[in-house]
């Protein structure tokens, strides 16, 4: 990169930097916003106001988000050849050996609270996912090292458990679409909501968390490791 | 509260900075993924838990590990600058 574009970009950046820094210090702030945590609470039962519109209110765009996920899974499993995995550049230590055996369940079980807690608190099933995806790509990348392949998950199985996970979803949509007569209903369909803030409350939201979290996980995993087998 | 998030966006800036101008290749990747991080800092500071996490999540896990591949795959010597 020559010394003019280096320029160039950074006095961009810091233009960027000063307009943000004013807008934050001196646009005016809106009084009252609208608060959505009661009607979201009477409506689905979740108190996470962001995991009802997730998976509740548009729930459909959910969808297309997870479509997108299984398309580019699909598309780069397809087009990269399989080889095998190694990381020939790197040497690890055995401190980052043995310390990846220590953490990666906890991990694990991180991102799957986060996919069940998705209804009452921060987090939801596309980030547990990507945690437990995260997890996964380490385990593989980490004891990939010096020719030896190694899998959580065998990829045939990966693209079986995503495909599963996808046709789940549309089944749980066709589910409020023959209750209730609307696709993806929840409350609707006059599936019990439960006491707000217990793990079994907001009718089908945990069940779309869990799902679209198995997806969202196993398709980034099928990604990252089809680019790194690559 | 407003004077924190001022101060994580010029924080922002800096790294950026730093990311462009650094001479090494593993410097910078980790740098973006220290942007990645304060920018997560700042979902919370403005009370938006479930986009830092996700943020968190993405920029700071999986995109630092998408360039660590990268970097392995293409073979680059580390000590290769910018010019």
């Amino acid at each position: 990169m020559s010394r003019i574009s280096a320029a160039v970009l950074v006095s961009g950046i810091i233009v960027f930097g000063v307009i943000i820094a004013f807008e934050l210090a001196v646009a005016p702030r809106t009084a009252d916003p609208l608060n959505h945590a009661p009607l979201t609470l009477r409506d689905t039962g979740a108190v996470n106001a962001v995991s009802a519109i997730l998976f509740d209110y548009r729930a459909l765009d959910t969808l297309g988000e997870a479509t997108v996920i299984l398309m580019t899974a699909t598309v780069v499993a397809f087009l990269t050849p399989r080889a095998k995995a190694s990381m020939l550049a790197v040497r690890l230590s055995s401190i980052v050996l043995y310390g990846v055996v220590l953490l990666l369940p906890f991990i694990t079980i991180l991102g799957i609270a986060v996919m069940a807690h998705g209804h009452v608190s921060p987090g939801g099933g596309f980030t547990g996912g990507v945690i437990v995806a995260t997890s996964t790509v380490f385990y593989a990348v980490v004891y990939s090292v010096g020719g030896q392949q190694s899998y959580v998950i065998a990829p045939a199985a990966n693209k079986l458990i995503e495909n599963t996970a996808m046709t789940a979803f549309i089944g749980v949509g066709l589910l409020g679409l023959g209750l209730a007569g609307s696709f993806l209903a929840n409350a609707q369909t006059g599936i019990p909501l439960g006491t707000p803030g217990e793990l079994l409350s907001a009718g089908t939201i945990p069940m779309l968390n869990l799902i679209s979290g198995v997806k969202v996980g196993v398709g980034l995993g099928i990604i990252v490791m089809s680019l790194f087998l690559e | 509260m407003i004077y924190a998030t001022i101060g994580l966006v010029i924080l922002l800036v800096v790294i950026a900075i730093y990311a462009v101008l650094s001479k090494s290749v593993v410097a910078a990747i980790v740098a973006v993924g220290v942007f990645s991080f304060v920018v997560s800092v700042i979902f919370v500071v403005l009370q938006a838990p479930d986009v830092a996490m996700t943020q968190a999540v993405v920029g700071a896990g999986l995109t630092t590990a998408f360039f660590v591949i990268a970097l392995d795959k293409t073979n680059t010597d580390d000590t290769e600058g910018a010019e």
